[in-house]
């Protein structure tokens, strides 16, 4: 219970600092909201007629304060240049990121970890080389690539696929499923790569143990010891760095959802500090925020579940 | 420098002999076709457009966005509108007066035009949008309301505009002055109504754009398609994966850069006209030591347009000499060889003005414009050439606004001004208090021959006065006018009918699929 709190009050500190910082950054950067929406044919009347509209001309702490107040009752403001709510805009996006990470996560850990794990069971075979040789390809390909390649093959050759852009779930799921494959194998091929190489590293170590000689002596069959056992015994890590990468994931990812015309959260941030969009970028920095300290508390009960010596005070 | 300039260039000019010959082929092949399908157009099938950026608000007196104008050119109209060439033609005023002294305008309403809603459109509608824009409240994008003095019905279908003075741009701005039903109102930002030829149907944010043909449009036989959307996709290269795997049919304003993979494609067309866009290199005159004229007029002469074209925009440009684009021809003035490309010339000017060593200098770019960053680094190698050290600085478009634009804190920069239809709102920024006059010129002659240009109507005199505008400029070297560069529509080659126009729109109106 104590525990419980102590999270609770992180998660707090962590919201106030990062929207601290997002604020204080947009006040120290050259730029002017009103100035970028009109853009070269700017008149001076009609920027400070749009500077007060948007309440741009008050001071800084005042903007703050009315900032800070309208979160605590969950009221993030309007979007300066789309002039929506801004949790309304977040919440448009999130089915998009969300279905992203989640798939992306799905692969990275479906393939990452049986593939770590037999090339760990047959260190120095073909299969082994075969998987550092193809991880490692994984890790240098820049994803931007990868997703235009695979645009490329799958969407202009084969025409199997659609070309980047996104149907929602609740119009057709599969089409969305559709739609977010191509982008979240680009994003996962890295994530499967480092996920393969530390499931393999990390069972290597387990399989040395004390534990498994004692298994193979009493006579265990050894699928059962190097699976069961090992691999168990050996996902501490890879839960670690994979809830790492779905943390980055939740904060959208702004180079695949450009090449696939996704709308996600990686675009409306980036298109929100290109126009200096203030409360969209905070509201963005404050979901990013949530996420990344609610996803630290799921690693750490999934922890609990992978090893019960685990407690936490 | 030099060897590696010319072998640049020979190259880059022979791609564009090739180029030409292909095109040339192609208009051969396709002519007899094209007579064919010209002649009926069909009607029907839903066509999708790629555009790069994600619209503002669909309330058309508030957006401010190129983005959201290049689509809402179909949903909305105003009193007039313009043809391809920028003249000015009757839209939802079917005729209109204007008196001697340049200030009374009266129009006469079109009759049985209806708005998306399906209501008739009245005088009362033109009189309500127009009050709108008045209001301090809502008009802020249009500015020249300010002028107007009084607004009066004279019967059902008449209204009287009085402005405080004459302003003869007043046509072609009124241009932007959209009518609207005050009942819409409310809901206008995201569920626009309007009486153009496409009603909204959709507007998915980040995604897509979406229209249909308005079956009571009041222009006979158009439009002829049954939905267009607007796909937004933010990324070039994904733009053109989709025109070639069908999921897009149209790219408008494609990068030069990719040009080269629509002509390689045999399923696609590239089609061209102007842009109405002002590249220029800007020069701070109150920088020393640019208030030197014949310093300016030395980079001028420093600074190879040709090759700039070629190597910048793959040859799709026009060459400038002040600040006006060919697309404007009523009024421009051909000044692009004021200064011809003279590299000796150039030094000799630096070292009569006392500077035979040259001098440093730092070039800002907007980071986010390729072709202007892409020009940056030519003009640089350019004027290393006759010895001045230029270094290129990259600026972020946020920040170039407000440091560089708006507070003039810059030595020399690349930008483009996007077109006007009238040449007094092309050429008003360069007037002494101008407040966005950024270059920082100041010239006696130049502000009174804007001035007088704003009370004259006689095309003649307009004409003039506007010509001899621009040979000041050049005289005076206020900036280096590079080129406009040419709009470029990529478009799968069953799609007909496009046009293009000195104004940041796409008009779907006319836009047909072959088959």
């Amino acid at each position: 219970m104590q525990y419980l709190w102590r999270r609770i009050g992180a998660l707090l500190v962590t919201l106030i600092i990062a929207c601290t910082i997002t604020f204080a950054v947009f006040y120290i950067i050259p730029g002017d909201p009103a100035l970028l929406m009109v853009g070269t044919e700017a008149d001076p009347d009609v920027l400070v007629s749009l500077r007060r509209e948007l309440g741009l001309d008050e001071p800084w702490h005042v903007q703050y304060w009315q900032w800070l107040k309208g979160i605590a009752t969950g009221d993030l403001g309007n979007s300066i240049r789309l002039q929506r709510p801004v949790v309304e805009l977040i919440l448009e996006r999130l089915p998009v990121t969300l279905g992203l990470a989640v798939l992306a996560m799905i692969l990275t850990v479906l393939i990452g970890v049986p593939a770590g794990a037999y090339a760990a069971a047959h260190r120095g075979g073909v299969a082994d080389y075969l998987t550092i040789f193809i991880s490692q390809i994984g890790l240098a390909i820049p994803h931007f690539l990868l997703g235009i390649l695979l645009l490329l093959l799958f969407s202009v050759r084969w025409q199997i696929l659609p070309p980047g852009g996104f149907v929602p779930w609740s119009i057709n799921p599969w089409q969305a499923l559709l739609s977010l494959f191509l982008p979240a194998l680009a994003l996962a091929s890295h994530r499967i790569a480092l996920v393969t190489r530390i499931t393999r590293a990390t069972m290597l170590d387990a399989l040395n143990k004390d534990y498994i000689r004692t298994g193979l002596s009493k006579g265990l069959p050894k699928q059962v010891i190097i699976y069961k056992h090992a691999l168990k015994n050996s996902l501490i890590p890879v839960v670690t760095v994979a809830s790492m990468h779905f943390a980055g994931l939740l904060a959208g990812s702004i180079v695949a959802e450009e090449v696939f015309a996704l709308p996600g959260l990686g675009r409306l941030l980036l298109q929100a500090i290109g126009y200096r969009d203030l409360p969209l970028v905070q509201g963005v920095a404050l979901f990013v925020a949530l996420a990344v300290v609610l996803t630290s508390f799921g690693t750490d009960v999934l922890y609990l579940a992978l090893d019960p010596r685990i407690r936490y005070e | 420098m030099r060897d590696r300039q010319r072998s640049l260039a020979r190259r880059l000019l022979s791609r564009k002999y090739w180029r030409l010959v292909a095109m040339v082929c192609c208009l051969l092949l396709s002519s007899h076709g094209f007579g064919l399908a010209a002649a009926t157009p069909q009607s029907g099938g839903h066509l999708v457009v790629a555009v790069p950026l994600e619209p503002d608000t669909f309330d058309p007196h508030k957006a401010v966005a190129a983005a959201t104008k290049e689509i809402d050119f179909n949903i909305y109209q105003g009193l007039i509108s313009y043809d391809t060439d920028g003249g000015i033609i009757p839209c939802l005023a079917e005729s209109w007066d204007i008196s001697e002294d340049g200030t009374v305008y009266t129009f006469k309403l079109r009759k049985g035009v209806r708005f998306h809603n399906g209501r008739k459109l009245t005088l009362d509608d033109v009189r309500f949008s127009l009050e709108r824009i008045r209001d301090d409240a809502t008009g802020y994008p249009l500015t020249w309301h300010k002028n107007i003095s009084e607004l009066a019905m004279l019967d059902d279908s008449r209204i009287r505009i009085t402005l405080k003075e004459p302003y003869a741009p007043f046509l072609s701005e009124l241009a932007d002055a959209a009518i609207i039903p005050e009942e819409a109102v409310a809901t206008i930002a995201t569920q626009p109504v309007g009486t153009g030829p496409f009603k909204f149907v959709e507007w998915m944010t980040g995604q897509h754009v979406k229209l249909a043909r308005f079956d009571e449009y009041w222009e006979k036989g158009v439009p002829y398609l049954d939905l267009v959307t607007f796909k937004i996709i933010p990324d070039p290269s994904t733009a053109m994966l989709n025109l070639k795997a069908g999921a897009v049919h149209a790219i408008p304003r494609l990068s030069p850069d990719v040009a080269w993979e629509v002509e390689a494609a045999h399923d696609l067309k590239l089609l061209q006209g102007p842009m109405n866009l002002v590249q220029l290199m800007a020069i701070n005159l109150d920088r020393e030591p640019f208030t030197d004229v014949r310093l300016r007029q030395a980079i001028n002469y420093a600074i190879d347009k040709d090759l700039l074209i070629e190597g910048a925009a793959w040859g799709f440009g026009s060459k400038i000499g002040s600040n006006m684009s060919p697309g404007m021809d009523t009024y421009y003035a051909d000044l692009s060889e004021h200064y011809p490309y003279d590299p000796v010339k150039a030094r000799t000017l630096l070292a009569t003005a006392g500077y035979p060593e040259g001098f440093p200098v730092t070039l800002s770019l907007p980071a986010a414009y390729d072709l202007h960053v892409k020009t940056g680094e030519m003009v640089a190698a350019m004027l290393q050439d006759v010895g001045i050290q230029a270094k290129i600085e990259l600026v972020e478009w946020g920040t170039w606004l407000d440091r560089i634009y708006a507070k003039r804190d810059y030595e020399l920069t690349i930008v483009g001004f996007t077109g006007k239809l009238d040449p007094h709102t092309v050429l008003n920024r360069y007037t002494s208090d101008y407040a966005r006059n950024f270059s920082n010129f100041r010239h006696k002659e130049y502000d009174n021959l804007i001035e007088e240009g704003l009370k004259i109507t006689d095309l003649a005199q307009r004409q003039a006065i506007y010509r001899r505008c621009q040979e000041i400029l050049a005289e005076e070297a206020v900036a280096v006018y590079i080129m406009d560069p040419n709009d470029l529509v990529a478009m799968r080659n069953e799609v007909s009918g496009w046009r293009f126009y000195p104004k940041y729109v796409d008009d779907i109106r006319y836009v047909y699929f072959e088959k």
